[in-house]
């Protein structure tokens, strides 16, 4: 087990690596620099202060050593869009409504998905099960900004029970806290229905029906135990879910988080901000995937890895 | 014997003598993997609802810009923002009337304001209706809304526009059908070329095995690691938005799923007697890849295939969204969902249409995918 964790933990800094170095070679690439956007107000003999200051007057390697250290201690550089800014204070400054609205949408959506999983499983074959299906396609299928979109229209503008944009209180989280999750909530439900169908028909569920244990004890206590540990490894493609759903809702909605950071800062080219914000999505898809993976190995005894042959 | 069965006469029974060929016969006609598969798709109705509806686009986005006058990039500032209009269909909406909400400290006054703004002549309006009166609003307005017949107040009563037009007079129905053959030219070209390195890359790691096999997997290990998203908008910002740029994004990878499914299936099928057999009669390598174990394996790739092309149309629309899609005057449904999002508090079918189209194709896609992993895969049947 360790030597696994350990492998994977080298694995994981191979990836950061390289996507670190591909970024820092790209910004190398691109046009432009920070002080571009202070008009042309310096001198010349200013701005080679500056560049020294940042030391951007280096030559590439030790540029990259200083860049490759830098972000190992949580320096991402300055920003091009805002005077002196650094990118980690930037999206210090902005995670949070991200990370509220991404925790919201993600425990909400992956309740609701087990619980609708559950219910078309018990209820297999009948009209439930078949609308339960029939809304994991729709939610799959649809992409969030166009739900998003629709939501917007017909709640705040057309109804108006919701308000429309900005973040000012917990009620404007509500409509893109459910465009957010509908994703979630539909790979939870899928999944969580061909799980609970598969143990349901398995041999210790038989079992425990022939000795007489009751049909909601055998729901809860035997087959939604066994039911949710496989549900655990869509974790991965919900927060790329969750990742690219923050991008295009947050833009919608205007919600101040670290999406609509992102999208700005493509529209003006600050691309210090796009590597940082990229550099972060990398990390935590990274991390996730890794929890997945050792907290799959630990929680199902049959996948137990022993680390190798040997 | 007893009276009861002695009234039945005995030369009547005869005894059936057993074939031997019959007992050979086949019971059922043989079916091929494909009609077999044909036939448990055929029983899937959501999947071949998903097969129609797919056609059915598919069919409109090459004939619908045919189907009236206008042209892709025909502007027309005197057309802007016409909502649509079917001849025929007027009673069930598609009747030119656009409705706007004016503000104002009265309704007269509302009116008027709005008349001046969108500078329309008051015969033309049809309609109209306080929606918050001043006690409701919080800034103490008067919100009315106004139906305006406006293909009229433009003075164009013989035009139709089936789908609306856009900010500047642009044919929405030439530009929506078009902007569909682009969504769909890029799910599929992008399905195809991950399909192809997928199959090489996996076809060859699972076949030769040993070193190959260790350092590929290694590789992909590593660039799994990378999230899609990451990649797509490095390749992006790196390669000038366009539609070369954004099928070498979707694909550089892409061909991951792919090659992970090819690897294993092969690594299955070529211990079994089949290619022991093809070995002993001196097939090289490449014949046994090409002509054996490829082959077994199309159903996977077919099957993984259907759901690369929903997941590629989703992604260029994503980025168009977020503004490195592709660059106007092209326009592909992420694109036009893009720019309806600019004002379509105001002209909501810009976004209405592109929407339903883009969701029916992803789900067409995603019902037809799952139905023929059901029909070409029986094990993975759920």
């Amino acid at each position: 087990m360790t030597k696994y964790i350990l492998q994977r933990l080298i694995y994981m800094i191979i990836t950061l690596f390289i996507i670190a170095t591909a970024t820092f070679f790209l910004m190398q690439l691109l046009p432009g620099s920070p002080f571009n956007e202070l008009g042309g107000k310096m001198t010349e003999a200013q701005e080679q202060i500056l560049l020294e200051e940042y030391g951007l007057n280096d030559p590439v390697p030790v540029q990259y050593a200083k860049y490759m250290l830098g972000m190992v201690q949580g320096d991402l550089g300055v920003s091009f869009q805002y005077d002196n800014r650094s990118v980690t204070d930037i999206i210090l400054d902005r995670i949070g409504p991200s990370a509220h609205l991404g925790a919201q949408a993600l425990i909400i959506g992956s309740v609701l998905g087990i619980i609708l999983g559950m219910i078309a499983a018990i209820r297999h074959n009948t009209w439930v099960d078949y609308s339960s299906n029939v809304l994991a396609v729709i939610g799959i299928s649809i992409p969030s900004f166009v739900f998003a979109g629709l939501l917007q229209y017909y709640f705040a503008v057309q109804w108006r029970i919701f308000p429309p944009s900005f973040w000012e209180g917990p009620i404007y989280s509500v409509l893109p806290t459910i465009s957010l999750m509908i994703f979630p909530m539909a790979i939870c439900a899928r999944f969580m229905r061909t799980e609970m169908l598969e143990v349901l028909g398995s041999d210790y569920i038989e079992l425990a029906r022939a000795k007489g244990v009751s049909n909601s004890k055998i729901m809860f206590k035997h087959a939604l135990r066994n039911a949710l540990i496989p549900v655990i490894t869509v974790l991965g493609p919900m927060t790329v879910s969750l990742m690219t759903g923050t991008l295009v809702i947050e833009q919608i909605f205007a919600v101040p988080g670290i999406g609509e950071q992102f999208v700005r800062s493509i529209s003006v080219n600050d691309y210090p901000v796009i590597m940082g914000t990229t550099m972060l999505f990398s990390v935590l898809f990274i991390l996730v995937i890794l929890i997945v993976d050792l907290l799959y190995g630990m929680i199902d005894p049959r996948i137990r890895i022993t680390g190798g042959k040997d | 014997m007893d009276n009861g069965t002695k009234k039945y006469d005995l030369e009547k029974f005869k005894r059936v003598h057993l074939s031997d060929d019959a007992n050979e016969e086949l019971s059922r006609p043989q079916l091929s993997f494909w009609k077999d598969a044909w036939i448990r798709l055929r029983k899937n109705t959501g999947a071949i609802t998903g097969l129609i509806v797919i056609v059915f686009i598919i069919l409109i986005a090459f004939i619908g810009p045919f189907m009236n006058e206008y042209t892709n990039e025909g502007a027309n500032y005197d057309a802007a923002y016409l909502p649509p209009k079917v001849k025929g269909l007027e009673a069930i909406g598609f009747d030119g009337i656009q409705t706007y909400e004016v503000q104002g400290a009265t309704k007269e006054e509302a009116i008027e304001r709005g008349l001046a703004g969108y500078e329309i002549e008051e015969e033309y309006v049809q309609d109209t209706e306080v929606v918050i009166t001043k006690e409701e609003s919080e800034d103490g307005y008067v919100t009315v809304a106004m139906e305006v017949d406006i293909y009229a107040a433009r003075g164009l009563e013989d035009q139709y526009f089936w789908f609306g037009t856009d900010s500047m007079g642009r044919d929405l129905w030439t530009r929506i059908w078009n902007g569909t053959q682009i969504s769909l030219y890029i799910g599929f070209l992008a399905a195809m070329i991950d399909m192809v390195i997928g199959v090489i890359y996996g076809g060859i790691s699972g076949y030769y095995g040993g070193k190959t096999d260790n350092i590929m997997q290694r590789i992909i290990e590593i660039l799994s690691g990378i999230p899609n998203l990451v990649v797509v908008i490095l390749m992006i910002i790196l390669l000038e938005p366009g539609l070369i740029a954004i099928t070498i994004a979707l694909t550089i990878t892409g061909w991951i799923g792919m090659a992970r499914i090819v690897r294993g299936q092969v690594l299955k099928l070529k211990g079994q007697e089949f290619i022991l057999a093809a070995r002993t009669l001196g097939a090289n390598n490449k014949r046994i890849l090409m002509k054996h174990l490829i082959p077994n394996v199309t159903g996977m790739i077919i099957i993984n295939t259907m759901f690369t092309i929903p997941s590629a149309i989703f992604f260029e629309a994503f980025l168009s969204f977020i503004g490195l899609g592709l660059q106007p005057p092209i326009a592909s449904l992420g694109t036009l969902i893009d720019t309806a999002f600019d004002d379509y508090r105001v002209f909501p079918y810009m976004l209405l249409y592109p929407a339903v189209i883009i969701s029916l194709l992803m789900i067409g896609f995603n019902i037809l995918a799952d139905g023929l992993r059901d029909a070409l895969d029986p094990k993975m049947r759920k």
